[in-house]
């Protein structure tokens, strides 16, 4: 036990109400009415200065305020500012080192603001993953559409904002976000750090992907945006209000990954444990440091790229009007600037996952480490000096068409070191097929397929035919479903038993990747084809004579939909039933996997010594790292070394952070059945191990006792019961503490074993002095944890004696 | 089997995938225009690099998987190979050469397909929506694209000042661009074969977009010259 005594209690005194405080409830009621008062600030100036209160302009102006209010309205009410608010206005009840919103201890914890980089990383997959399948949904309603030429389920417009809402959920919603979701969980812990550099903004991050989002599904309602996920000026500007949203809910998308991208920078410079110098660190780290990089210097360029359609569109600033001297081509350059480095900020990450999992479930070191580092550095700077390939026939000046053509190409040379590192990776390994494996594979081969497409798009007289057909469909999603998508799964696969603690079930994660895997090829394959003969992209109708084979895509793309029930299923079913995932299922030796799956709360006790490479598969006796867990008390260690029989020391560590952690606290009744009976119906459930504290002073209390005689009574007491409960099983440590119980109870929730439940056992209401000073609410309200209050009335008890 | 023999199936297989590519009939609508043919022959030659490239992945892939596949409960693991200096050399310089020569054939094919001529036919392409507009040199102005036989031609094409952009696309010329408002944009297409063909938006334009299509003719020269002459009179006759 510590001893110090610092003052405890973020002495959280009022109720906490959820009108009040971050809650659903209260982000409800705050974004309205953020949203109410913007519209009504700007209606009053437009009156003041005799503008009318209807019409078109009244709508934009009400709709820009009132969405950008409303989603900021969002994350104040839900709670991501609340303590900074409390910083900048004193509030008595702010904590410097607040830790209350850290880690889930029951599922309802994912709804709410959290700073646990865990916690959010699944926030993010699961936030993600229902955006995938909305995006996916309105993916098949165009392959509906086009099942046959003609005009079947949706009107022309409608069907362009089909697949406008299809390719901004994807990209700013899906693959984007979910690639820093598993980054999220699997960065700080592959740096051997307790967390992001900066949980609170990590936190805020995510919530405001939620509302960029639902922006984005709110344009449905008024007419959704239609210019395409490119949002083409003029094409943008001239169009009705659903564009707005689109303008607005990209800035939400957008600072959400800046803010991220700026977090995993400062988490990988700064808070890499030990020995962990830039060439130990595992790929996927490093495709995060060129990802984010990417991310904060081009993110802010589709933001303005969208802020200008939306002051054309609101203030009539005519950036892109020629009549006025405004310059179209100028929107294309600022939107590809971001969006051709956009395209690598969806793969990059995707690269950095196929090394881990290639490496990993081949048993060998990857092929080439410092040449995979280096190509993703290179492709990340490169990756700025490309972005007019995508203006080949926009009437952009022509004499940057061929330097733009050479670098595009050159792209394609670190791109090519990768795909051949990991075949040279596979050769001569112990190949264990997966189902991560097996989509790092399909991977492999649907990517080869992508980026040859890209060479045909960048070398100029192709492209100048393709572009714009269903050619470039065919190569977008090859890369970016065959590319990103592919990789997600693979990651999401490897990564479920670290994430749920929970192993997911190998025959249905096969029957998903194969699935996937042919119907992704018959749908997208033939998509070449067409662009060939000459279908334009972007079309509700087309020549009948391509009515054959699109009808045959359509049949595959549903098929394509369906495959991602299974994965659904398995998810879901394994997550609740699974088998218990051991620490490291696959052997690995990069530091997510020395510590307990799930991991405990703050991931490290110390933060670990790297000693050598992420991957030295096969050299004898090597190792990544040293990971050390502190063990509550010496007592304690002797019990976990009998657990884990045949574990290695790193398992053992592994085994102890991942038993259930209670905290009893109890004095005279510390023998009692009661409590004892509690504690074994517990063990029952699941692997426990249980301190026990018997505080003896109350300073608060009208005594204070340093009676040796009474302390060692307690003593016994305390050995007694650690006794019997390891008699039932139970790994039990505990000592006698000199200090009142609330502190005892706090100290120890703050320490660095936090425990996961608190039981508290007292004698009866009237005879018991911790429950006249209301013990049991104090601790309920500020430990944050599940307690349970037992009692025990020693006096009808005959074990109980003393 | 060694990597040397892996190889030269993969040779082997890359080959076979060449003559297909050769042996398959159309890979694009027939070819109408000078541009076409070089856009064509291009095309065929990354269909041939890809196809090797495609070969080498796969099948040290798939034979990978297939010779060195090990049970679940197989503990060992591989032996520790970090890289190879020589490799990895090969595989980051022949690439670069595959895509600097490339890239020097797209660059010389996109200057032959743009240079100019003094005889060559302006037409002036304007872009509204959803509708196309060709303006000739002596003032013709039609809805149909009408075009001469083997005579160089430059698209000089752009978009209304108050409209959107739109792409002039004809799919058996091979050339494409956009319809900006405000700039002039160019595309070049010699015309070889006589007959009917389609031009089609290819740039998001508004709930339209699918059907802006115009119709395209290519005619020989006397009957284009005879063409011209008779939209000349009949416009100036309807605008007299
Ligand atoms: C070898 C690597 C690659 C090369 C050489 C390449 C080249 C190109 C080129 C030249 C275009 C423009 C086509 C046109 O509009 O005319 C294009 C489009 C596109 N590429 Fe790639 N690409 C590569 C890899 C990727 C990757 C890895 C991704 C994403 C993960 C990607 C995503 C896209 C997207 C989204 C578009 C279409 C954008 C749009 O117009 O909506 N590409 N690519
Ligand atoms: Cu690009
Ligand atoms: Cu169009």
């Amino acid at each position: 036990m510590t001893g110090h005594g610092h003052p405890h209690g973020p002495v959280r005194s009022e109720p906490r109400s959820p009108w009040l405080h971050g809650s659903w409830l209260r982000a409800i009621w705050v974004s309205f009415l953020f949203a109410f008062i913007a519209i009504g600030i700007s209606a009053f100036i437009r009156y003041l200065l005799g503008f009318p209160l209807h019409g078109a302009e009244m709508q934009e102006v009400a709709a820009t305020f009132g969405l950008t209010f409303w989603a900021i309205g969002f994350t104040v009410g839900i709670g991501c500012f609340d303590y900074w608010w409390g910083y900048i206005i004193g509030s008595p009840n702010w904590v410097q080192e607040d830790h209350s919103a850290h880690g889930a201890y029951s599922w309802r914890d994912y709804f709410k603001v959290n700073t646990d980089h865990k916690v959010i990383g699944i926030q993010y997959l699961v936030l993600t993953f229902i955006f995938f399948m909305i995006g996916g949904a309105l993916a098949e309603g165009v392959r509906a559409e086009l099942a046959s030429p003609g005009t079947q389920y949706f009107s022309p417009g409608t069907y362009n904002g089909l697949f406008s809402a299809h390719a901004t959920l994807m990209i700013f919603l899906f693959v984007i976000p979910s690639f820093a979701g598993i980054a999220n969980f699997v960065v700080p812990l592959m740096l051997g750090a307790q967390d992001m550099a900066f949980p609170r903004l990590n936190a805020l991050s995510f919530w405001l992907l939620l509302p960029g989002g639902l922006i984005f599904l709110a344009s449905f309602a008024v007419g959704p945006f239609a210019a395409g996920w490119t949002n083409y000026a003029p094409l943008s500007v001239h169009a009705p209000i659903g564009d707005t949203f689109f303008t607005i809910g990209v800035q939400f998308a957008g600072a959400s990954s800046i803010a991220t991208a700026v977090n995993f920078l400062v988490t990988i410079v700064t808070m890499r444990a030990p020995g962990m110098s830039f060439w130990r660190m595992p790929l996927l780290v490093w495709a995060n440091l060129a990802t984010s990089s990417l991310v904060v210097l081009g993110t802010p360029f589709i933001a303005g790229s969208q802020f200008m359609v939306l002051y054309d569109r609101v203030m009539h600033t005519h950036f892109f009007d020629p009549a006025t001297g405004g310059n179209v081509v100028l929107y294309q350059h600022i939107f590809w600037f971001y969006s051709h480095p956009a395209v690598y900020i969806m793969m990059l990450p995707g690269f950095g996952i196929i090394s881990e999992i290639i490496s990993i479930h081949s048993r060998k070191p990857i092929f080439g480490y410092r040449l995979i580092a280096f190509s993703t550095v290179a492709i990340g700077v490169l990756g700025f000096t490309v972005w007019a390939h995508h203006m080949f026939v926009s009437g952009m000046a022509p004499w940057l068409r061929i330097p733009m053509m050479a670098t595009t190409m050159l792209i394609a040379v670190p791109t090519g070191i990768k795909i051949f590192s990991w075949v040279a990776t596979l050769w001569d390994g112990v190949i264990h097929l997966t189902t991560a494996m097996l989509f790092a594979l399909g991977f492999i081969f649907t990517f080869v397929i992508g980026g040859l497409s890209g060479i045909f798009l960048a070398v100029l007289p192709v492209d100048i035919n393709v572009s714009d057909t269903y050619f470039v469909v065919a190569h977008i999603h090859y890369v970016l479903f065959g590319g990103s998508v592919f990789t997600i799964y693979a990651g999401l696969y490897h990564w479920f038993p670290k994430m749920t603690g929970r192993m997911y079930d190998e025959r249905l994660g096969r029957l998903h990747f194969w699935l996937t895997f042919v119907a992704f090829n018959a749908t997208f394959m033939p998509m070449h084809w067409l662009g060939l003969q000459g279908m334009p992209r972007r079309v509700a109708d087309y020549d009948p004579r391509f009515a054959t084979l699109n009808f045959i895509i359509s049949i595959f793309a549903f098929v394509l939909g369906a495959s991602t029930l299974v994965f659904l299923y398995n998810v879901i079913h394994s997550w609740a039933r699974g088998p218990i995932a051991p620490a490291n299922p696959w052997r690995a030796l990069t530091l997510e996997w020395q510590v307990s799956s799930p991991p405990p709360i703050f991931n490290f006790d110390e933060p670990p010594q790297v000693v050598g490479g992420p991957y030295e598969y096969g050299v004898p006796g090597a190792r990544h790292a040293i990971v050390t867990v502190h063990e509550p008390d010496p007592q304690f260690a002797g019990v976990a070394t009998a657990t884990a029989v045949a574990g290695s020391t790193l398992q053992r560590e592994a085994l102890l952070t991942a038993m259930k952690h209670i905290l009893v606290v109890a004095n005279q009744t510390v023998a009692g059945d009661a409590l004892i009976d509690a504690v074994r119906e517990r063990a029952g459930a699941e692997p426990l191990r249980v301190t026990v504290i018997c505080p003896q002073n109350d300073p608060g209390g009208d005594w204070v006792t340093d009676d040796r005689q009474l302390a060692q009574a307690t003593r016994e007491r305390l050995d007694q019961t650690l006794a019997r409960l390891r008699e039932a099983g139970v790994e039990a440590a505990g000592e006698v503490v000199d200090r009142d119980p609330y502190t005892a109870v706090m100290d120890q929730v703050e320490s660095s074993d936090p425990p996961a439940e608190i039981i508290i056992s007292t004698l009866p209401q009237t005879r018991s002095g911790w429950l006249r000073r209301d013990l049991v609410e104090r601790v309920r309200r500020d430990a944050k944890i599940p307690v349970e209050h037992v009692v025990v009335d020693v006096h009808q008890e005959p074990a109980a004696g003393a | 089997m060694s990597a040397i023999k892996v190889g030269i199936v993969a040779i082997i297989v890359g080959a076979i995938g060449t003559v297909a590519i050769l042996v398959t009939p159309s890979w694009f609508p027939v070819a109408a225009a000078v541009q076409a043919h070089r856009q064509d022959d291009l095309y065929l030659a990354l269909m041939i690099m890809s196809s090797f490239i495609m070969a080498v992945v796969t099948v040290f892939l798939v034979y990978s998987v297939w010779r060195w596949r090990a049970r679940p409960d197989d503990l060992r693991d591989g032996p520790p190979i970090h890289g190879n200096t020589t490799l990895e050399i090969i595989w980051t310089v022949v690439p670069t050469i595959i895509v600097i020569a490339f890239a020097v054939a797209g660059g010389v094919v996109l200057v032959k397909n743009e240079q100019t001529t003094s005889q060559e036919l302006v037409v002036k392409v304007t872009g509204e929506q959803f509708a196309w507009t060709f303006q000739y040199p002596n003032g013709v102005v039609t809805h149909e694209l009408v075009l001469e036989k083997g005579r160089p031609t430059e698209f000089a094409i752009t978009s209304l000042l108050h409209d959107v952009i739109h792409s002039f696309y004809v799919p058996q010329f091979r050339v494409k661009a956009d319809a900006v408002p405000g700039i002039m944009n160019y595309t070049y297409a010699t015309p070889t074969r006589v007959g009917k063909y389609v031009l089609i938006c290819t740039e998001l334009c508004g709930p339209g977009h699918s059907l802006m299509r115009a119709p395209v003719q290519v005619m020989e020269p006397a009957d284009f010259t005879q063409w011209l002459a008779t939209q000349k009179s009949d416009q100036s006759k309807g605008g007299a």
